[in-house]
């Protein structure tokens, strides 16, 4: 027998990527079910996984994965109407396949057995027949069509459209939406900023309608969903009875609604206590959230043109690296300048060596940094690879909590370092569960307040100086910071409100033991709250800034910086040694006079900055070296900041601030308080990189005992 | 008055399928053979539609849409392409350099009117 082991990393490799595939292609069919191309590469997703792993032996896997092919392809031939069921049913058949894949990287054994629930359902679906597609009954659709806003630019009047839709069918309402018209001092008059809300009843199907907007398609948003007359998903086998005219809508409805979850049943009936059922459904809750951290791959999928201009730029180097050479030898060399195209590609021209060597060295400085930029850019991914698994989370959250939400993403292309990628995940996990658990309200409560019914959450990404902001914004009630403030004080975290400004209102939700629902709910509040997610965005150098407005929304804007691995420093000089703060942290440096020194204590220095008074450090006491300027008024003083308190560092000397990259002090140094780590400097000599919020909570500690 | 058409394409046998059909329907009808013959016809004449072939010699379709759109008095004006199904890049091609819609050859007259109907308003 062949030994297929040495492939399973590939396939394992490939099907993961296939997954992500059908994954992302069933949630974006079950809002365009038209798009005929999405249904291919969903089944070439499943084809390629069935075949792959039959291929290599994997005969279970193939098996099943046979089944999701079927259904697809049914789906294909119009044999069976792609509904909110099968779609479930094919994304649980996703994850199985999932953990399958999982269990083959990770070597172990998959139950297959658990598959057989799945298998049923699979089949049940197979069977069902033929239902809807091109039935000749009168359906009302709701359009949503936004133009481009160069549609004028193109010739096109989006009038045409609608005309054409009246051709088709009965315009039932038509409404223009001006949302998106932007002030007047901002606005083009040739651009097109009008959205139109139209609801059309016609006996043809989505896709012929669809074809309406064959010539505005690009660059338009065009939704087209088939409006229920019930208004509500109903399960399938309702359908079928309403539809065979065996029941009436509202029953099913009603009967829905004394439909009883599983674990409601079993702790009814005395089987089970509510507790076990609690903590069921966390393990399935953990279970669903850890095949959701895998996500992200230790190998990296890399543009090819970032390849190709590496590439290019090392052959540079190399040509660079042979001038060198003969600049050395000869003395005389040859220099291609460029003489404007003229016919002639170059001159010869003579120089001495030294002129020689000084031409090349700033060339291979330039490349030495375009090497480095490409290099770090190969790093960078693209947070649409995240950002696209929220889609789920929020849809299946959502749905758990009675709550219509829909999400928007919106700069999926702006990238980050793949390492602050991967980190990023978890704290956007809980700020997504946060906004549907608590920002955004019952659809009842949002009407009542007048609000649309459906709630929103914006994931945006975008870079702005040399920073990545995300910022999850939702639409829904808002901090409240009466409760906060109530909370905070009950749980100790603050003794009065005197003198609060709001922002810092909101930013108690960041301390610790903090939280601020009233009870325990299934999708967040368990205590593990947004202090763990401000404690991993800082330790990617990160911030969080929260903006709120009460009954209108909160959006939680994430700082994070281009790369981990390359920060400006400032270089300092104690006693021998040269070490580097991060400059992001430091505020100022001074040299104090005398008068402005004061010890409060044995231990504790602090210093009058233009009468603030901050609490003063000596480096070379905590580092434990010898210094030579052990009088501040001798040295220099390096204001930094953290969580908003200033601190002074004492050093001798202030050399200047260069780009640093960071290494690990590795595994084998214990860890070194104050100390995140160590670089090598221009002229090759090593530094140790001074950990700011280390060092501020040394002296925290010393300022308190 | 009727409304005016022109019609650009190199090959007298498709201009006259299109004059035809469109005169028939009570259009005005103004030929070129390629972009820059349509260019020198296009100064200063009321057109409410273009129809344009892509390949052709001396300037081609979609240069010839590029310069219609450069010119402030065709800014907004409807410019349909003549493609094949075989020329899904050019397509794009014409797209971007402003065209606003297609007809792919092989086509009836009917096609034609309805789509013409539909952009000369």
């Amino acid at each position: 027998m062949v030994d297929f082991k040495k492939l399973y990393s590939i396939f394992v490799d490939e099907a993961m990527e296939r997954i992500a595939e059908l994954e992302d292609g069933l949630l974006q069919f079950e809002k365009s079910s038209e798009d005929k191309e999405l249904l291919n590469t969903i089944f070439r997703a499943a084809h390629t996984i069935k075949g792959s792993s039959g291929s290599i032996g994997l005969k279970d896997i193939s098996a099943f994965t046979h089944h999701m092919e079927e259904i697809l392809d049914m789906v294909r031939q119009e044999k069976l109407s792609p509904d909110k069921e099968l779609i479930n049913t094919l994304l649980d058949a996703t994850d199985m396949i999932k953990e399958m894949v999982g269990c083959v990287a990770s070597e172990t054994v998959f139950d297959f057995g658990r598959c057989e629930g799945l298998l049923k359902r699979m089949e049940e679906i197979k069977k069902s027949p033929e239902s809807g597609g091109k039935s000749q009954e009168i359906k009302t659709f709701k359009i949503i069509f936004a133009p481009s806003h160069d549609l004028f630019k193109r010739g096109i009047d989006p009038a045409m459209i609608i005309d054409d839709l009246r051709g088709i069918g009965e315009i039932v309402s038509i409404k223009c939406l001006t949302e998106a018209v932007p002030a007047l001092s901002d606005m083009n008059p040739e651009n097109l900023y009008l959205r139109w809300d139209i609801q059309l009843r016609t006996d043809k199907d989505a896709s012929e309608i669809k074809n309406v907007f064959e010539f505005v398609e690009e660059g338009s948003e065009i939704k087209i969903f088939p409006v229920s007359t019930t208004g509500k998903d109903v399960p399938f086998i309702g359908k079928m009875l309403i539809d065979e005219g065996v029941v009436k809508a509202e029953d099913v409805e009603d009967a829905l609604k004394s439909q009883k979850r599983l674990g409601e049943i079993l702790a009814e009936q005395g089987k089970v206590s509510p507790v076990n059922v609690e903590k069921a459904l966390e393990k399935q809750r953990n279970i669903k959230m850890d095949s959701f951290k895998k996500s992200v791959s230790s190998t990296i999928r890399v543009d090819l043109g970032k390849l190709d201009h590496l590439i290019n730029i090392v052959g540079e180097m190399v040509i660079i690296h042979s001038m060198f050479q003969q600049a050395i030898q000869g003395g005389n060399w040859l220099s291609v300048t460029d003489n404007g195209g003229n016919g002639k590609n170059g001159s010869l021209m003579t120089h001495n060596s030294a002129q020689n060597m000084e031409a090349l060295f700033s060339q291979l400085q330039r490349i030495g940094k375009d090497i480095q930029e490409s290099a770090m850019s190969l790093r960078m991914l693209p947070v649409g690879e995240i950002f696209q698994r929220f889609i789920r989370l929020v849809r299946e959250l959502s749905a758990s909590k009675n709550k219509d939400i829909e999400l928007i993403i919106t700069g999926e292309d702006t990238e980050l370092d793949k390492g602050v990628l991967e980190k990023i995940a978890d704290p956007l996990v809980h700020l997504i569960r946060n906004s549907i658990d608590h920002g955004i309200e019952t659809p009842q409560e949002r009407l009542n307040k007048g609000k649309p019914e459906k709630g929103t959450i914006h994931l945006s990404a975008y870079q702005m100086g040399d920073a990545v902001y995300i910022d999850v914004e939702d639409d829904g009630r808002g901090l409240n910071k009466e409760k906060i403030v109530q909370n905070a004080m009950s749980k100790g975290i603050i003794t009065n409100d005197q003198g609060l400004t709001d922002e810092q209102i909101c930013n108690l939700i960041f301390m610790p033991g903090f939280s601020t629902a009233d009870t325990v709910t299934d999708v967040s509040g368990r205590g593990v709250g947004m202090d763990v997610v401000k404690k991993n965005i800082e330790s990617l150098n990160g911030k969080v800034y929260i903006r709120t407005r009460q009954d209108t929304g909160t959006t939680i804007s994430i700082k994070l910086p281009l790369t981990l691995a390359i920060i400006d420093g400032l270089t300092v000089l104690i006693g021998e040694e040269i070490f580097v703060i991060p400059i992001t942290s430091v505020v100022e440096s001074l040299r104090p006079n005398r008068m402005e020194v004061k010890s409060l204590n044995e231990k504790v220095e602090v210093i009058n900055v233009r009468g603030e008074y901050i609490p003063l450090m000596r480096l070379y006491e905590i580092l434990g070296i010898t210094s030579w300027k052990k009088d501040p008024w001798d040295a220099i003083v390096i204001v930094t900041m953290h969580e908003g308190r200033k601190y002074g560092l004492l050093a001798d000397e202030l050399l200047g601030e260069q780009q640093i990259v960071i290494k690990n002090l590795g595994t084998a140094t214990p860890k070194v308080r104050g100390i995140a780590g160590g670089t090598i400097l221009g002229d090759g000599r090593v530094a140790l990189v001074l950990d700011v919020p280390g060092i501020a909570e040394m002296v925290k500690k010393q300022v308190t005992t | 008055m009727g409304k005016t058409v022109l019609i650009v394409d190199d090959s007298a046998s498709m201009r006259q399928l299109v004059s035809f059909a469109l005169r028939d329907a009570g259009y005005d009808v103004i030929d070129a053979i390629n972009g820059k013959d349509a260019m020198s016809k296009l100064n200063g004449t009321k057109i409410e539609m273009v129809i344009t072939d892509l390949n052709m010699p001396e300037m081609d379709g979609i240069e010839f849409i590029k310069q219609v759109r450069n010119n402030p008095g065709y800014k907004f004006t409807p410019i349909v392409m003549l493609t094949t199904e075989s020329q899904e890049s050019k397509k794009q091609e014409g797209k971007q350099a402003g065209a606003s819609g297609w007809i792919v050859k092989p086509f009836t007259p009917e096609q034609l009117i309805d789509i013409v109907k539909k952009f000369a308003r």
